[in-house]
């Protein structure tokens, strides 16, 4: 009986409106936490910062740029720093959060195998570029030796 | 070098016209950037910021009204990440006046992508029994509510639709945004769906797609935290207020100015490129 009841229960679920507010969640998030690193960084200038936000986000993945903004915690503009890169990657994540929620709606609801392994190997190859310490572009590059517009 | 609330300006107006008309911010900010005296790399990188920003901020919208056909948009997103990936290595390879002179091409095409977006108008189909017709990813429906009834389409081309997404891709790993007016172009011109399914599966693709090369510019250090603060605050505010107003606004109103624009920026850019290849 409690199977039934949770197979009614799951088909009955709207994919659309779920994706809506994961979306709409993501931004707002993303928006909250540049808005507080931006004035975070107003409030340390103009003692502590040459000027507000003039640096360059870099890392390997988005684990390594979090691991970078932690440590260098306790030094002057960590607050701001690790706001603005919480806000970028908080912008990031949304839409892969999107495709996940979508890849269990396709697999635990619809069991529709078809486009969930098409959903799950978009997720895999997102993973390896956000998440994986894989530097692509020097791979690729060997590989694109032939491209005839290289700079 | 653009200040703080130029920029952000810039991006309330990218952010408002993309969720609009379906399309991602680049097309607005690389050359506003580039302008600027912005390096077009740098340009291209907070390009695909704008896309997942403006994406995540109105697809929502399109999403409550069950526009978007999730299930080929998931086929489509695959081949768009791969030429997304291969088109953002490209970017750091490739020269200043070849990619002045691929933006201003690809601009001038977007033009001709949105002139006929304007014109052509989905046709109606009344159904009974829509649910059995979304069995398949090449069919599905949405509730049409300027003429209150339920539109039912029917695609082709799944195939030859997922080899022009991987050049959909490579298009805007190259351009910094989802390539999301090209997307629009194949997911109506060659799959065959209405314009407003492919314009709002397009902006929500675009987020995606967009994403694959960001990861890459990331690596590559080209994201400015100047530039991506006040273009990320711009275009959510705007693509919030345009997928609001979406509904009340006269859609071809909008587009006619922007093609104005459109038009404009592409041939500017690709005058810069022919001034650089010099």
């Amino acid at each position: 009986m409690k199977n039934v009841a949770r197979v009614k229960l799951l088909s009955r679920l709207d994919m659309e409106p779920l994706l809506s507010a994961v979306l709409r969640g993501g931004a707002l998030l993303s928006a909250a936490f540049l808005i507080a690193g931006l004035l975070v960084g107003r409030a340390a200038r103009p003692a502590d910062l040459p000027a507000v936000s003039e640096y360059e986000i870099h890392a390997i993945s988005i684990p390594r740029l979090l691991q970078t903004d932690l440590s260098r915690f306790g030094s002057n503009t960590f607050w701001h720093h690790f706001l603005v890169d919480l806000g970028f990657v908080t912008l990031m994540i949304t839409p892969y959060a999107r495709l996940i929620l979508t890849w269990f709606y396709l697999v635990l609801v619809k069991k529709q195998w078809r486009y969930a392994a098409f959903t799950g190997v978009v997720l895999l190859l997102l993973a390896i570029v956000m998440f994986s310490d894989v530097v692509l572009s020097p791979g690729i590059s060997g590989i694109l030796q032939w491209y005839p517009f290289g700079g | 070098m653009i200040p703080f609330w130029p920029l952000f300006l810039a991006a309330v107006v990218a952010g408002f016209v993309g969720a609009l008309d379906g399309i991602g911010g680049a097309v607005v900010l690389v050359p506003i950037l580039t302008m600027a005296g912005v390096d077009i790399r740098e340009a291209i990188a907070i390009g695909s910021i704008s896309a997942v920003s403006i994406s995540n901020s109105a697809a929502p919208n399109f999403l409550r009204r069950h526009l978007p056909n999730l299930k080929l948009g998931g086929v489509l997103e695959l081949f768009a990440i791969v030429g997304a990936i291969i088109g953002s290595v490209l970017t750091g390879m490739t020269s200043r006046h070849f990619l002045f002179l691929f933006c201003g091409i690809s601009l001038i095409i977007s033009w001709f992508a949105l002139w006929r977006a304007w014109r052509i108008k989905p046709h109606l189909t009344a159904m009974e029994d829509a649910a059995l017709y979304k069995q398949t990813m090449l069919v599905g429906s949405y509730y049409d509510s300027e003429s209150g009834k339920t539109v039912v389409y029917e695609g082709r081309r799944p195939y030859l639709g997922s080899l022009c997404m991987f050049g959909v891709g490579l298009m805007g790993g190259l351009l910094g945004g989802g390539g999301s007016v090209f997307t629009v172009l194949v997911i109506d011109l060659v799959i065959g769906f209405p314009t407003k399914v492919a314009l709002t599966m397009s902006n929500l693709m675009m987020g995606t797609v967009a994403l694959a090369s960001l990861s890459i510019y990331l690596e590559k250090g080209l994201i400015d935290a100047k530039w991506m603060i006040p273009t990320v605050l711009g275009t959510s505010i705007g693509a919030l207020l345009g997928s609001r107003l979406l509904s009340q606004l006269k859609g071809g109103v909008v587009r006619a100015i922007f093609l104005c624009v459109l038009i404009v920026l592409g041939l500017e850019m690709i005058y810069n490129g022919q001034v650089l290849s010099r």
